[in-house]
């Protein structure tokens, strides 16, 4: 027993000595997680503590509570004193000069006068605390857990969220959802189109009276719908649309109606989405991210946890005695509220926050082109990069005048060049190549095997990074310059109305074609995967030889896996080089590969998971850059702590 | 003369030296049970796999309604309308027990890339009659209630069950069951001999099945070909091949609990 405890401590302090030595600490130092009151660091050196002490509780067995709160503190003295012995060998001799990062952990982090005993004992207290964790029931700890993840998430980014929106566009939004979900219980409606109508009404109640509050003045400056120091975004439609306004909110009513029968997973999910916008709405009547914030942040994840974990099962009991028609109608109002919330979301984010979200989206679609491969039939390819390179490069040859599309090496000013395309004309026939390319590598990896198979898929991947840096491609290809100057797309309906053109230039616009080329690949994924042919997949991912036994082709399957993967990572490709108005071969590196593949098992098998993992492995580092340079060391311990979670029987049919 | 199903010629497959197979020649007539029996290593699962195309034998012939199985792969042989099922259960993980099913309706189904993506009026129907079929199936394994599972969760003999239905699901005129009783207790082996008859009476499929327990294979059979170490040394009906002197012998040298109970 106090084997296991003090193993853990030593291997804990190990694991903090290292980040500590590596400069961890150093380089978040100085970065407030909360304004004033909790930096980067110091929150780091709480989670690592807060770790060791529910890994020694946990390896210890944890029997009883004092048990449990003795080893993890245990652990924790371990811990510090450790660290208190580097700092007192940091004063005698100079650490700087093997680790220039070195940084003091315990008197950095807090920041403050601390006696040295002062110190020891918040770390005994806070480990002792993780032990707690790890004795406590799994529900119990997995809502703590949660709400304590979520909180920090949010203080990473808090200063970026909190001008989202304002607490108002929050209010309202809950308002009409919750009061709207209330209205349709007291009524004791069992029909979904009628819960829909009095949805639908409330929700038209509710815009009226915002309406008449801001037309009575609510909306000047020191008006009640203007507290906190962000302007409201989406209530200030009242004024400038107010039909688009009342229209939202009868659309937001109608679909939030539904929100307590709906399955137990998307309750949840929604439920989530419903307290972030809260919380964000709140932080914005803060001039700062400050404690406040956190505190707030904390309370209402606790209770959003807490009461979706004893409500979910509720809403699924619901949801199970509709008829297949209501529960069908039901889904489509979850993916239609989600869609709503997407399509506005430009609006909240503001420019920075599109371009992130753009990003995003396009690994994202990278990950659902992989998927297609790595989930269902389970081929472990490496070799992604090599589609996402030749929809680039395939769509800015199409759309750039070259050897090419002008019959000439270097094409001057004064030549027409017939051949170029538009982006229009150019994508089908980019997505074409690439699913044919995708068909030709596939028929040799039908023979291979596990490791084999990897490695013959990072090769795939390399040779393609090779050749677009080869000088004997350069007329074409552009070798280490790429091409630049890829057009962005041009919407022209000018034959319709002489007004309505558009080329995608702005990001907030860029981000719509993004999000149908998502929807549009999330469709074909599901799709394939729920028909004959994803049955076969996934039978052939089982076990080959039964599936083969039951008259399955494996190398056809393989081909038409292959085929549409390559065609949709072909479609992230073309999208993410006019993303960056060029193709450049810097950008087309095997990390590409591990980024989607490692996205893939962080995403358990589920576009939503998927989805989360995405924003918070390629989105949340745009926004903390420091965290930039841990991108790989963070998406590694993820991958460790999905990989754990992979070899139970996660998957399910729906999918 | 009578017309046979599957006819099997000469049937030689060696490994390294080893004989697995010595010159079998076995006649399955169409809509009968034909049962395989034999001590540990007589070949019985070489045979099957030479039929279901894992690997050419050496010599000899095999041919199902007049045409040839040498050199196809297994799928193909599959896809002729032979079905088999494993020694061990062999159920895909992460596929619900109607999936399973489905999946065997794999080569009696058309619906492509196209049809899966645009759910077309063709593709849909399909699927809705596959998944009626599959219903059926699995109503006659008595499995109806659980078609939402995973196997998983199965009790061993409702997932052996399970995989002669979904073997069944590819319509085949031939199907191999490769001990389909093993691990299995006596009231549910009585189930399973119930589900073997009625594959062959109401599915008018030919069934040719690998079994050691003997009560099964007497109570099952309308034919039955004894092999000891890769040769036929005797077949017939049941109760000829109980009498030959040569059947005992190859009993009696092998390990007592495989002894013919007569």
């Amino acid at each position: 027993m106090l084997r296991t405890t003090i193993t853990a401590g030593l291997f804990a302090l190990a694991l903090v000595t290292l980040l500590t030595l590596m400069g961890v600490f150093q380089s978040f130092a100085g970065r407030d997680l909360i304004a004033g009151f909790l930096s980067v660091n110091l929150a780091l050196l709480i989670v690592s503590v807060i770790g060791t002490g529910y890994w020694a509780a946990w390896r210890g067995g944890a029997s009883s509570i004092p048990l449990a709160l003795a080893q993890g503190g245990g652990a924790g003295l371990i811990v510090s004193i450790g660290l208190l012995a580097l700092e007192l060998l940091e004063r005698a001799i100079d650490l700087h000069f093997v680790f220039p990062n070195y940084a003091r952990p315990l008197m950095t982090a807090l920041e403050i006068d601390v006696t040295p005993l002062t110190s020891l004992l918040l770390v005994v207290l806070i480990a002792a605390f993780g032990g707690w964790l790890a004795h406590t029931m799994p529900s119990r700890r997995s809502i703590v857990l949660t709400a304590l993840l979520l909180t920090l998430l949010f203080s990473f980014v808090g200063e970026r969220l909190r001008t989202m929106l304002a607490l108002v566009d929050a209010l309202t939004v809950l308002a009409v959802i919750l009061s709207g979900a209330l209205l349709v219980d007291a009524l004791d409606v069992h029909r979904v189109g009628t819960s829909m109508l009095v949805g639908a009404l409330n929700g038209a109640a509710i815009a009226v009276a915002v309406a008449l509050v801001a037309r009575g003045g609510g909306l000047s400056p020191g008006g009640i719908l203007r507290s906190g120091h962000v302007e409201p975004v989406f209530v200030g439609l009242v004024v400038s649309s107010p039909t688009v306004f009342v229209l939202a909110l009868v659309l937001v009513g109608a679909l939030g109606s539904l929100i307590r029968s709906l399955p137990g997973r998307s309750y949840t999910v929604l439920h989530y989405g419903l307290a972030m916008i809260l919380v964000i709405g709140f932080a914005a009547t803060q001039s700062r991210w400050s404690g406040w914030s956190a505190l707030v942040t904390l309370v209402v994840f606790l209770a959003v946890a807490w009461y979706t974990s004893r409500q979910s099962s509720v809403s699924d009991a619901r949801y199970d005695r509709f008829d297949s028609g209501s529960q069908r109608v039901v889904r489509v109002a979850f993916y239609g509220l989600t869609f709503l919330g997407l399509l506005t979301l430009p609006l909240f984010v503001g420019q920075f926050g599109t371009n992130t979200l753009n990003l995003v989206g396009l690994y994202l679609l990278l990950s659902i082109a992989l998927r297609i491969v790595l989930d269902n039939i389970g081929l472990f390819n490496l070799g992604i990069v090599a589609f996402f390179a030749l929809g680039a490069y395939l769509l800015g040859i199409l759309t750039t005048p070259n050897l090419l599309t002008c019959g000439v090496a270097v094409p001057g000013i004064a030549q027409g060049c017939s051949g170029v395309m538009t982006f229009w004309q150019a994508l089908p026939l980019t997505l074409i190549v690439s699913g044919l390319f995708g068909a030709v590598t596939a028929l040799p990896l039908v023979r291979l095997r596990g490791d084999y198979l990897a490695v013959a898929t990072f090769a795939i991947g390399e040779m393609a990074r090779l050749v677009l840096r080869a000088d004997d491609f350069r007329p074409l290809l552009g070798s280490a310059q790429g091409i630049a100057g890829i057009p962005r797309p041009f919407i022209d309906l000018r034959i319709i109305n002489p007004a309505w053109q558009l080329r995608l230039d702005q990001e907030g616009e860029f981000y719509y074609l993004i999000l149908l080329a998502i929807i549009l690949t999330v469709m074909i994924s599901s799709r394939l995967r729920n028909s004959r042919i994803g049955r076969a997949w996934r039978a052939i991912r089982a076990d080959k030889r039964a599936a083969q036994t039951l008259g399955i082709d494996i190398r056809h399957s393989y081909v038409v896996a292959f085929t549409t993967s390559a065609a949709l990572a072909g479609l992230a490709g073309a999208l993410f080089a006019v993303h960056l108005y060029g193709a450049y071969p810097d950008s087309f590196t095997f990390q590409v590969s591990i980024v989607a593949l490692g996205l893939v098992v962080t995403g358990l098998g589920r576009i939503m998971t998927l989805g989360i993992a995405t924003l918070a492995l390629i989105g949340l580092p745009e926004f903390v850059r420091e965290l930039a340079d841990y991108r790989l060391l963070i998406l590694g311990i993820a991958l460790i702590i999905a990989m754990r979670f992979v070899t139970r029987p996660w998957r399910s049919a729906a999918g | 003369m009578i017309d046979y199903l599957l006819q099997i010629r000469g049937l030689m497959k060696r490994f390294d030296g080893l004989t697995a197979l010595r010159w079998v020649d076995l006649n399955v007539p169409e809509h009968t049970i034909y049962s395989l029996i034999g001590p540990n290593g007589a070949g019985k699962t070489t045979l099957f796999d030479c039929i279901h195309g894992v690997y050419p034998p050496d010599e000899g012939e095999i041919n199902f309604r007049g045409h040839s199985l040498i050199g196809l792969s297994t799928d193909q042989v599959a896809r002729r309308g032979i079905a088999r099922t494993y020694q061990t259960v062999r159920l895909f993980d992460g596929m619900t027990v109607l999936e399973q099913v489905l999946v065997g309706m794999h080569g009696r189904m058309r619906t492509g890339v196209i049809g899966a993506l645009l759910r077309t009026w063709t593709s849909r129907r399909e699927e809705r009659r596959a998944i009626d079929f599959a219903r059926q199936l699995l109503e006659l394994a008595r499995l109806s209630d659980l078609d939402e599972q995973f196997p998983q969760v199965l009790p061993h003999a409702a997932q052996r069950r399970l995989e002669i239905v979904r073997a069944l699901a590819s319509a085949p005129s031939l199907l191999l069951l490769d001990e389909p009783a093993a691990g299995v207790d006596e009231t549910e082996t009585e189930e399973m001999i119930n589900l073997i008859h009625r594959i062959r009476d109401e599915f008018g499929v030919t069934v040719l099945l690998v079994e050691h327990d003997m009560s099964v294979v007497t109570s099952i059979s309308d034919f039955v070909a004894v092999l000891d170490y890769g040769q036929k040394v005797a077949d017939g009906r049941p109760q000829e091949v109980q009498a030959n002197p040569r059947a005992i012998e190859a009993f009696l040298g092998s390990s007592p609990d495989l002894q013919f109970r007569l």
